[in-house]
């Protein structure tokens, strides 16, 4: 069976935050993949971090879970975790369960920096 | 499409999630559900098989013995009624997998818990859910969509 996955692909990092680009799927097969990706970043000191979710073509809770962590990970060391344009299928099923107004999501560049720059929060 | 039915009997494996939710989202599209209702129907069914799978890597690492093939498979039945749509996923062998029960009611118990989240969204995506634990050993969960009328 052909081997579905998810893939992660981190940009350079900015002063201001570290990117991270997810396509694929995040579910109970590929968080664990997923978990080890981050924990590599982390390693690095990265305190402010951007997920671009529109090429992640669906998420479970796992993968909910997973971003929940990371999450209270990042805002202990007093940075913080955005999403970044999800796209409209995984942005309704975080928004449908209220997840929208947990974490912080950013439609475009704008809102991303208004999020992750020190200066402007 | 009505009344038709789809079966899928594969190994109890997390590999094999993706293949189950390409083949429901598949079926719901043909019902005519909304994107909004297929995203719904698709996470839904996912998080139950999910539970399962869960449930089984962990009385794989408890068994001491090997455990047969057939103990551990998962099958998924789909039946495409004139409104509504119709899925139970079985497992065969591993016990209660009596996760569906262990749900949060709400996003704030969540929260506060940490864990509980997909049956949570399987009782607020569906219209209908009910577990069955048959006499042999193994977990029935089912679930209905009904499609939308438009009076």
């Amino acid at each position: 069976m052909k081997s579905f996955d998810l893939h992660v692909k981190v940009e350079a990092t900015e002063k201001e935050y570290s990117m991270i680009e997810l396509s694929g799927f995040l579910d109970a097969h590929t968080v664990n993949s997923f978990e080890t990706h981050i924990e590599e970043v982390l390693k690095g000191g990265v305190t402010r971090l951007a997920i671009d979710l529109n090429d992640l073509s669906y998420i479970s809770s796992a993968g909910i879970g997973a971003l929940m962590t990371l999450t209270h990970h990042l805002r202990k060391k007093q940075g913080d975790l955005v999403l970044f344009r999800p796209n409209q299928k995984v942005f309704k099923i975080l928004d449908l369960l209220g997840f929208t107004k947990i974490f912080n999501v950013a439609l475009n560049e704008q809102e991303l920096k208004s999020y992750l720059n020190p200066h402007t929060r | 499409m009505r009344n038709a039915r789809v079966e899928v009997d594969c190994p109890c494996s997390k590999e094999v999630l993706s293949l189950i939710r390409s083949v429901v989202t598949a079926v719901s599209r043909e019902m005519g559900f909304s994107d909004e209702e297929i995203a719904k129907i698709e996470m839904s069914v996912d998080e139950a098989c999910s539970n399962v799978v869960g449930h089984a890597y962990r009385i794989r690492k408890r068994e001491t013995s090997a455990v047969s093939q057939t103990q551990v498979r998962i099958k998924l039945g789909i039946t495409a009624a004139r409104d509504h749509l119709h899925i139970t996923i079985s497992d065969f062998g591993v016990g209660n997998a009596k996760g569906v029960h262990d749900g949060v009611q709400s996003l704030e118990e969540y929260l506060r818990r940490g864990h509980g989240l997909g049956t949570y969204i399987i009782k607020r995506f569906m219209d209908k859910v009910e577990v069955f634990y048959p006499q042999e050993s193994g977990t029935v969960v089912s679930m209905i969509k009904y499609l939308p009328r438009y009076d």
